[in-house]
This record gives structure tokens, C-alpha cells and sequence, in this order.
């Protein structure tokens, strides 16, 4: 064992882990993925039947016990009481951040990673976006188009199972989708008006099953994946891509291995990686042909910073210095909330795991902003209150019970995601004094929204608020002030890929310029953010890169 | 009220479930049949507070109650409300805490004034005349009864979440199923756009 050789180590287990491993091993590679937590318990772990009676706070909160490890986490609207453990334990994992300039890191270290706790929605980018920087002037342009990544789109949408409508938006290409959800009276009403605006209006594309898909069945609509999915009715690496990979018998799966840095050779070369076994803190080290990062954006690249060497001074891959930098999330929480009047139903359980999608109409089809470029998505919806409208209803007694039981509130929602500009000055760097619980160099994430940023945070209250009104929502309100950078949790960018090795890290294969069997397939490769979340972008860019590097390993390229 | 035909109506949609009713020793049991089997619960199952005292407890109880009465199905009492703020309470911030239990003890006094009687012991009748008079209905409330009015809101909104979720108020009240999900999901019945 300790003289093995795999022909690749993969480091992290969730989205684009769980694809690199089921890729590689289907192509007949040996590979060792590692995991820096441990494996989930459905049986155990997942909680998405318990009932708030059954839960000592009734889902208001987790044990004060487990809130204080995770103070960032515990405010995620996924964290809850019965799967707050699902969230990072942020005092044995530290970050910093300069004084008055938060950054909301929210992670999960288990099999799987954020994939059992995430959103699913999962949308395409098109032109629009990977060209962005040559429309406006700002930034890099992606060294890949649209062309380039779509049958990878594809073959990720056909895999994961993505429900979906077809619309025809060149702003939002189509994919391989399931039937799409149905809409709620609310939405169809605001469809109406939001079209009549000139602006798209879909229901959103989840990577949630309509239908029975390749062994997993279809969504029974419970409600809070986030806690898990019994059923495996949604995507998660451990419910779709590693029991894939698992089953080639080519996967070697190291839990609660907590990688410090890759190692390299003498000719520069990535040979393996170090790492301590979570429980015991015993340092061990595995080789591998090729090194391969999926460990998310900002552990990845400071993996990268820890595997600085005499060869490569600034951490490994990172001649040109541009490791870290360019650090983005989407603008998050702002938007505006309303309720329809004379909606008379109740709603059979206000749990569709999915909302609406409105896709970006600024700065593009004809729409020029001159106060800011890029623009942003609205994701939300409408329901109708079972008995939370009884918060509003004034008085008390038989009478007061009786009314509760027969009304309801529309609530309608409109939040927008925005696109924030890569720019040199939100960097991640290495804190020179804080360790984590391994004695590990933690990160300082220096990170604010800018100018641009602030102004399409503006536009955004006010669109949101301008379409509910033009759709009859009464009692509107906004949300004006977005969420600290990281809450949005698509953070991106901080590793960028590009065709010039003195501006990027990545070629367009998600390979280091530097260092040739060093791959890095996360989030931080992408140059720009675009206002989609980006999850199926790094899903589809790691089976592209996957397929390269299976060719080149087949041609002996890495030896 | 008819005490007799609502708890039927209470253990019939229990059936299978214990319910304990609050500041009772007895604990009534619905079997599978259809029969009530009523007993003594045992030292084990008698709730202790763990925030409040054992009489702010009753208080508190009798003011949940009266704002969701028994009817026709179970209310705050039978939910065991009070029991949930309990619990909520003990993870509060001192300040919420303090004025949680100021306003409950502003209550209480005021009771008493008014009816020499403490809350745990007022009539149905007392309770709601208390209540109208510092409700959010009233629109003019005077400056004294101004911390019962506070207190009031507190209160309710949370006796309004411990009731709708529990399992009294969500599948005995509202007739919502106690099981989580469903086939399909149907979304806007209304072909027509007439919503």
C-alpha cells in the first residue's frame, strides 16, 4: 500500500469530485479520492421526514452546543436542527477576514461536500458569458465558448437528471431537461406580467427528478432536501457519481483525510499529496501520476499556497501570482417580497423543491446600463401560507382558531443573484499566524463588493419590486442590503483559467500552466462568475477536462 | 363547553397517541379499538419545567390557552405550548428572557388586582377579558396596561408557532397529514387563468 502508485489522486468528494472520480476510474484509471470528513449515515444523517413536533426546538434552531461551532453556517437557510452537523465545524476550521470586511464561508466536509446540502438549481452560461470580458472590457474572457462545453452540459444534465422547460433564451441555453414543475397561481400571474416586460420568466432548472431516472426514483416532494433525500431524488455525488466510480472496483475512498499540500519530484512535478488523518492527526502521503483539486474554490487554492516549495516559491502552480485573486460569489439576499390578494386556496403542502427563474435582461438584447455592466438573474416564487398568515391576523380565542384554519397568504418572492466583476483587490492569501486544527496555514480572505456590484444591488431591489407591482403583488417590500461575499456560496475564481500563463493559473483544460499532471476542477477556475449558479458549469468542465486527461494519461503524457 | 364530547373528539384523533394533559396526573390513552384507557402517569413522564417555575409554568399554560382554546380540537393546552416555550426560553438571550418573564409576571399581577385570582386559577371568562384588554385588536390601550399590551405580542406569536407546529394543531386542527409528501407535485389547478 504505502509504495502504491495510483495513476490519480482526487482530492474532495462533492460535485466535481465525485464526477473527476466516476470519469477517471470508467476510463480504467486507479485512483484514490480522498475526503477531508466522513461518510453520512442516510439512516442516521438524513432527516428530511422528521417532523418539527419531533424536534426539540420544532427547526428553529440547532443545539446551542453545535450553533457555536459554526456561527457562519448556522446561519444558512439549509442549516437546521437536525442537520446542523452537516455544516463545517468553523472553529476547528478558521479563516480571517480584514476588520469590517466579512466573508461568510459556508461548507460541508463529508462524502458528498456540499452536494447533499445544496440548491440544485443548475443552469447553463452561454456567450454571453464566457465572452463577457470582450462586450465590456472587463476582466479575461473564458478560453473556452459555448461550443466548446456544451455536449459536456449535456452529458451532465443526462447523468444528474435536471428538470426543466424549454424556453429558447440565448442568454440561458437549453438543456437535456425532465419535464419541468408546474407552476403556482401566483407565478403564472407573474409570468404574465414579467413577459409582458420583454423579460424571460421560467420555471427554475433543478437537478431534481420529475420521473423515475437511471435507478434513482422521482421526487415525492417532501420538502427540505437540505436534510438529505432518502430516495437519492435529487443530485448528490454520494447517491449518483460514486457509487459510479465505486463500481468500476478502481476507487480507492480515504475518509477523514485532511489534505496539507500536493508533494512534487525534482523535475517539478506533482507526485502525490500529504495529508493527516483527521481523528488521529498522524501525517501520511499517498503518490499518484496525476494530482487532481476538487476540493472547492478557496480550499483548493490554499492547498495550492501550502504546497509552496523551493520550485515554486509562491505555491504551486502560481508563477504568474495570480493564485487567489479575482475571488467572486453572487450578490445574494437582495429583492423584493409581496402577496397576491384573492388567491382562495390552500396549498397542498407548500414543498416544490424548486422556484421561478427569471434570467438576465441587463446589458444585453438591446439594454445598455450606464451605471453598471454584467447583470443578474431573479430567483423565488409564490405559495400560499398554511397558517403563517395567523402572525398578522389581529386578536386571539375560538374564533381567531377557526379563522386561521380557513384563510391563507399568497407570499411571493423575487431574489436576485448578481454577477460580481473578478477584480485583483478581493484576494486570498495565507494567514501567517492562525492554523487550523491540524496546525494547518489557514486563509485571510480580503473580500468586498465594489462599485459595480453596488449599483446592480440598487437595480435589483427595484426591478424586483417594479415586476411584482406590474403583476398586482400588494404590500410589497424590499430587501436592499445583499448578504456579505461567501453567502451567496458560489464563491469562484480564485485560480483562474485562461490561454496566458502570465495572467492565469489553468489552460483551458483546468491544467496548471506550471505543472502539467496538476489539475485543478473547481470553481476556481472560472474566470468570470456570470449571474447562473455555477455548479453545473463546474460539473461539465471537470468531464471535459477528465476526457483530456484520460487521453493524454492513455499517451503517456504524465509519466 | 362540553368537556365530555371534546376530549371524545381529542382521543378519537389521538387514537394510538398518548396525551398527556398538562398539570394532570392522568394520562389518557386512546387503543387501537377505539377505547380510552385513562391512568396515572407515571413519575417519569411528569413534565418539570426547565426555565420557568412550576407556577409561572401554569400560568403561562392558561394564557396559551386562551388565546388557542380547546374547540372542537385540541388547543394550546393540549398541544403542550407552554411546554415548547419552556424548552425555546432556555436557549434565549438573558434579555429576551427577562422580558419574557416581566411581562408574564406584569400579567400575573395585574390578574390578581383584577380578579384576586392568579392566572392558573382565573375562569375562562376572566382570562379572555384579560387578554381583550391589552390584545392587538384594541386600539386603545391605556399607558398602563402598555407592558401587558408588549407582552401580549410576545406571547402570542409565540404561542401561535408552538401550536401550529405541533402535531395537535397541524394534523388535529388544520387537517394537514402528519406524513410528509406527496405523488405529484400539481401546482396552479386553474387551466382556465382564472386563479
Amino acid at each position: 500500500m504505502a509504495d502504491k502508485i495510483y495513476d490519480a489522486i482526487v482530492v474532495g468528494s462533492g460535485a466535481t469530485g465525485g464526477w473527476a472520480a466516476k470519469e477517471l476510474c470508467e476510463a480504467g484509471m486507479e485512483v484514490a479520492l480522498l475526503e477531508a470528513g466522513g461518510k453520512l449515515d442516510p439512516d442516521k444523517d438524513y432527516s428530511e421526514h422528521t417532523r418539527p413536533w419531533d424536534m426539540k426546538y420544532r427547526n428553529k434552531q440547532a443545539e446551542p452546543a453545535l450553533e457555536v461551532r459554526r456561527p457562519i453556517g448556522a446561519r444558512c437557510y439549509a442549516c437546521e436542527e437536525t442537520n446542523a452537523h452537516f455544516f463545517v465545524d468553523e472553529v476547528d476550521n478558521p479563516w480571517t477576514t480584514p476588520p469590517g470586511k466579512p466573508f461568510w464561508w459556508v461548507r460541508g466536509r463529508h462524502v458528498g461536500g456540499r452536494t447533499i446540502m445544496w440548491g440544485r438549481q443548475s443552469y447553463r452560461l452561454s456567450d454571453y458569458d464566457f465572452k463577457a470580458a470582450s462586450t465590456d472590457g472587463h476582466g479575461e474572457d473564458w478560453p473556452i465558448s459555448y461550443d466548446e462545453i456544451a455536449p459536456y452540459y449535456d452529458t451532465v444534465e443526462r447523468w444528474i437528471g435536471v428538470s426543466g422547460a424549454k424556453e429558447g433564451f440565448d442568454q440561458l441555453p437549453d438543456g437535456q431537461f425532465l419535464p419541468p414543475m408546474a407552476f403556482t397561481c401566483g407565478e403564472e400571474i407573474m409570468k404574465k406580467a414579467v413577459n409582458a416586460m420583454g423579460r424571460g420568466f421560467t420555471i427554475g432548472r433543478c437537478a431534481v427528478l420529475t420521473q423515475d431516472h437511471r435507478g434513482r426514483a422521482a421526487c415525492h416532494y417532501c420538502g427540505p432536501c437540505h436534510r438529505g433525500c432518502s430516495t437519492n431524488s435529487y443530485f448528490t455525488a454520494p447517491g449518483s457519481t460514486l457509487p459510479a466510480a465505486e463500481k468500476t472496483g478502481k476507487m480507492t475512498l480515504i475518509t477523514n483525510a485532511v489534505v496539507r499540500h500536493v508533494t512534487t519530484n525534482d523535475k517539478g512535478l506533482a507526485d502525490g499529496v500529504f495529508y493527516f488523518d483527521s481523528p488521529t492527526k498522524e501525517s501520511r502521503e499517498i503518490k499518484a501520476k496525476i494530482v487532481v483539486l476538487c476540493a472547492s474554490s478557496l480550499e483548493s487554492t490554499r492547498i495550492l499556497f501550502n504546497s509552496a516549495n523551493g520550485q515554486h516559491p509562491a505555491g504551486l502552480g502560481n508563477s504568474s501570482g495570480v493564485l487567489g485573486h479575482y475571488l467572486m460569489d453572487h450578490m445574494y439576499a437582495i429583492g423584493a417580497f409581496g402577496t397576491f390578494p384573492g388567491l382562495g386556496r390552500k396549498p397542498e403542502v407548500a414543498n416544490r423543491p424548486n422556484g421561478i427563474y427569471i434570467p438576465r435582461f441587463r446589458n444585453l438584447h438591446g439594454d445598455k446600463q450606464e451605471k453598471f455592466i454584467r447583470g443578474y438573474g431573479y430567483q423565488g416564487g409564490e405559495n400560499a401560507t398554511v397558517w403563517e398568515h395567523a402572525y398578522a391576523m389581529k386578536g386571539f380565542g375560538a374564533e381567531f382558531k377557526d379563522a386561521v384554519r380557513e384563510g391563507n397568504a399568497s407570499r411571493a418572492t423575487l431574489l436576485g443573484f448578481g454577477e460580481m466583476l473578478p477584480r485583483w483587490e478581493n484576494q486570498v492569501t495565507l494567514d501567517k499566524e492562525k492554523v487550523d486544527a491540524w496546525g494547518i496555514p489557514v486563509l485571510h480572505i480580503d473580500c468586498a463588493h465594489g462599485d459595480n456590484e453596488k449599483a446592480m444591488a440598487k437595480d435589483i431591489v427595484e426591478q424586483a419590486a417594479v415586476m411584482l407591482k406590474a403583476a398586482g403583488a400588494e404590500n410589497v417590500t424590499t430587501s436592499t442590503v445583499p448578504a456579505p461575499p461567501g453567502f451567496g456560496i458560489h464563491e469562484c475564481g480564485t485560480a483562474r483559467m485562461g490561454t496566458d500563463p502570465k495572467k492565469s493559473v489553468l489552460n483551458k483544460w483546468n491544467q496548471a500552466h506550471d505543472v502539467k499532471n496538476l489539475f485543478v476542477l473547481d470553481g476556481s477556475a472560472f474566470p468570470s462568475i456570470a449571474c447562473q449558479n455555477p455548479t453545473l458549469t463546474m460539473m461539465a468542465l471537470t468531464v471535459r477536462a477528465c476526457e483530456y486527461m484520460v487521453a493524454e494519461h492513455k499517451h503517456g503524457n504524465f509519466a | 363547553m362540553d368537556h365530555e364530547l371534546s376530549r371524545r373528539n381529542l382521543l378519537k384523533l389521538t387514537a394510538g397517541a398518548a396525551t398527556a394533559l398538562a398539570g394532570s396526573k392522568w394520562v389518557f390513552r386512546a387503543t387501537g379499538d377505539g377505547r380510552i384507557v385513562k391512568a396515572q402517569t407515571s413519575a417519569a413522564s411528569v413534565w418539570k419545567p426547565a426555565f420557568f417555575s412550576e407556577a409561572e409554568a401554569q400560568q403561562l399554560a392558561a394564557v396559551c390557552d386562551t388565546i388557542i382554546p380547546r374547540t372542537n380540537t385540541p388547543g394550546a393546552r393540549d398541544a403542550r405550548v407552554h411546554e415548547y416555550i419552556d424548552v425555546a426560553m432556555t436557549v434565549e438571550s438573558e434579555s429576551i428572557q427577562k422580558r419574557f418573564r416581566d411581562g408574564l409576571s406584569w400579567l400575573e399581577d395585574h390578574c390578581k388586582k383584577e380578579t384576586k385570582k392568579s392566572l392558573a386559577d382565573a375562569s375562562a371568562e376572566d382570562l379572555t377579558k384579560l387578554l381583550e384588554a391589552i390584545s392587538d385588536k384594541n386600539e386603545k390601550i391605556p399607558d398602563g396596561l402598555k407592558p401587558g399590551a408588549s407582552f401580549f405580542g410576545d406571547v402570542k406569536t409565540r404561542t401561535l408557532f408552538g401550536f401550529y407546529t405541533s402535531r395537535e394543531g397541524w394534523v388535529e386542527d388544520l387537517g394537514r397529514s402528519e406524513h410528509v409528501g406527496m405523488e405529484k407535485w400539481i401546482g396552479c389547478p386553474h387551466p382556465s387563468g382564472n386563479h
